[in-house]
């Protein structure tokens, strides 16, 4: 066969069949994508969904370990009070001042609960004052446990303010006990 | 039947770009396109426009406007995008020559040289294919055997520009003379044959061996005329390419075109000149009558006989 196509056709032609050939794989290349795309469009949603859990998850956990590290502060600037306190009196306090709080304790009626014993040191010029709040039971534990308090030696003077006998049982007291500790 | 992988996965009909044959003469523009059907072709759409007077004279378009709108037509109402044409027989040189035995890549140049020898123009003035005729003395005589075919530039330029105009690609350009023995010589039938292509106001005259045409004249012959057609077959058959010659020898004449099928003409050769003359199978590399019918009639389907011979696929390893 012989074609008498002139030579600048022929050439138009072969360009043109490299166009279709080019757009036919560049047709494919886009649906090779599209095809993936579709196929992996579930997992990447159900990834997405995951990762919106797992960083949800995350930031409830974040808050978690704040509260927690709140709470150890809190626990901790506790514990340090508490040490320093005991540090306090294992260093600083006087032994004399454990002699009475515990002659006091040791002492005191089943009747009387102490609910808090303030120790304030004196010094030349000033006795050391201690003073106690508790609750009584009734006016003649709170006195027997003011008597027992007077018979001994390690306290000067003991003030209990006659207001403390204004109930007669349940009696909220507050006793100031003084010496040279 | 087995199927080739490609009948399994065909390439994209976007990348095949289907094509139809046009074939335009004086008279009128026909065209055919042919579907695949299993291992086989059938015919798909044809339709033929009748010319008026003078649109076309010998070749040369004279109103070019009007075969426009009718490839418009023709493009809008099939959808045609890539088409090959016929080219005019009476603008073409056909010759047969012989070149030096050189490589396939030095044979077009060597053709080149042959040209103005054999034809009346410049070979920068023409468009020139050619194709190799194997012949038995060739290796030994150090000559290749060429059919070349010539046609001015100009001609083919104005074709083009009808269907460039039309919205229509160009994928391949024949004479009509080697559209019509492609369709109605056997593929591997390699018998020379002497090819009547009769129109209404022309007779063309083809010689063709292995579906190579290597000679062609076009004369001014009705079919009516049918004693001056018996004289000008006589010319040709026995004094122009006879059995002197030893290359070509005229086994049967072949009757083609819109008058191919009338009645009496086929007689009228065989008892004037006492050859053997058939009409011609427009059908024959397409399909067999045996397991298809197409509803084009025998007689209608002769004048389609170029632009079938165009729809078909090339199979020719030949072209340069």
């Amino acid at each position: 066969m012989t074609n008498l196509l002139p030579h600048a056709h022929q050439v138009a032609l072969t360009k043109e069949y490299k166009h279709r050939r080019i757009v036919v794989l560049l047709s494919l290349f886009i649906f090779v994508i599209v095809v993936s795309i579709g196929f992996l469009l579930p997992s990447y949603i159900l990834s997405t969904v995951r990762l919106t859990e797992i960083q949800a998850q995350e930031v409830g956990a974040r808050k978690i370990n704040e509260v927690l590290q709140e709470d150890n502060s809190a626990s901790s600037v506790t514990l340090k009070e508490v040490s320093e306190k005991l540090l306090f009196i294992k260093t600083q306090g006087d032994s004399s001042v454990q002699a009475v709080i515990d002659l006091i304790i040791l002492n005191k009626p089943a009747d009387i609960k102490i609910k808090s014993i303030t120790y304030q040191s004196g010094d030349d010029s000033n006795e050391g004052t201690i003073v106690l709040e508790g609750l009584a039971k009734d006016r003649e534990s709170l006195t027997m446990f003011k008597n027992m308090i007077e018979t001994q030696d390690a306290f000067i003077r003991v003030d209990l303010p006659i207001s403390n006998f204004a109930k007669d049982k349940d009696i909220n007291f507050s006793m100031d006990l003084f010496g040279t500790f | 039947m087995s199927k080739s992988f490609f009948d399994l996965f065909p390439p994209p009909v976007f990348l095949q770009m289907p094509f139809v044959g046009f074939s335009i003469s004086d008279t009128s523009l026909r065209f055919v396109s042919l579907t695949k059907h299993e291992h086989t072709f059938v015919l798909g759409d044809y339709a033929e426009h009748p010319f008026k007077e003078g649109v076309v004279d010998a070749g040369f378009i004279n109103q070019p406007e009007e075969i426009v709108a009718i490839l418009k037509e023709l493009k809008k109402k099939y959808s045609l995008q890539f088409i090959k044409i016929t080219l005019p027989e009476e603008k073409a040189f056909v010759f047969r020559t012989q070149i030096p035995a050189v490589s396939p890549e030095e044979i077009r140049g060597s053709v080149e040289f042959t040209i103005e020898e054999n034809a009346p123009l410049s070979v920068s003035e023409v468009v020139f294919d050619y194709m190799v005729v194997p012949t038995k003395n060739s290796s030994e005589d150090g000559k290749i055997d060429v059919v070349v075919s010539v046609v001015p530039q100009k001609v083919v330029d104005s074709y083009l520009k009808l269907c460039s105009e039309a919205g229509l690609f160009v994928v391949s350009c024949e004479l009509e003379s080697q559209a019509i023995a492609r369709c109605i010589v056997r593929k591997d039938d390699i018998s020379s044959y002497l090819i009547l292509n009769l129109e209404r106001n022309k007779t063309g005259f083809y010689i063709t061996t292995g579906g190579a045409v290597q000679f062609t004249s076009t004369m001014v012959i009705t079919p009516n005329n049918l004693s001056g057609l018996c004289d000008e077959i006589s010319k040709i058959y026995w004094h122009t390419h006879g059995d002197k010659k030893g290359n070509v020898k005229i086994s049967k004449i072949l009757l083609s075109g819109e008058h191919a099928g009338h009645e009496g003409v086929r007689e009228y050769i065989v008892s004037n000149l006492g050859i053997d003359v058939e009409v011609a199978n427009v059908w024959e590399n397409v399909f067999t009558l045996d397991t298809y019918v197409p509803d084009l009639s025998y007689k209608d389907s002769l004048s389609f006989a170029p632009a079938i011979g165009l729809a078909l696929p090339f199979v020719s390893s030949q072209l340069s």
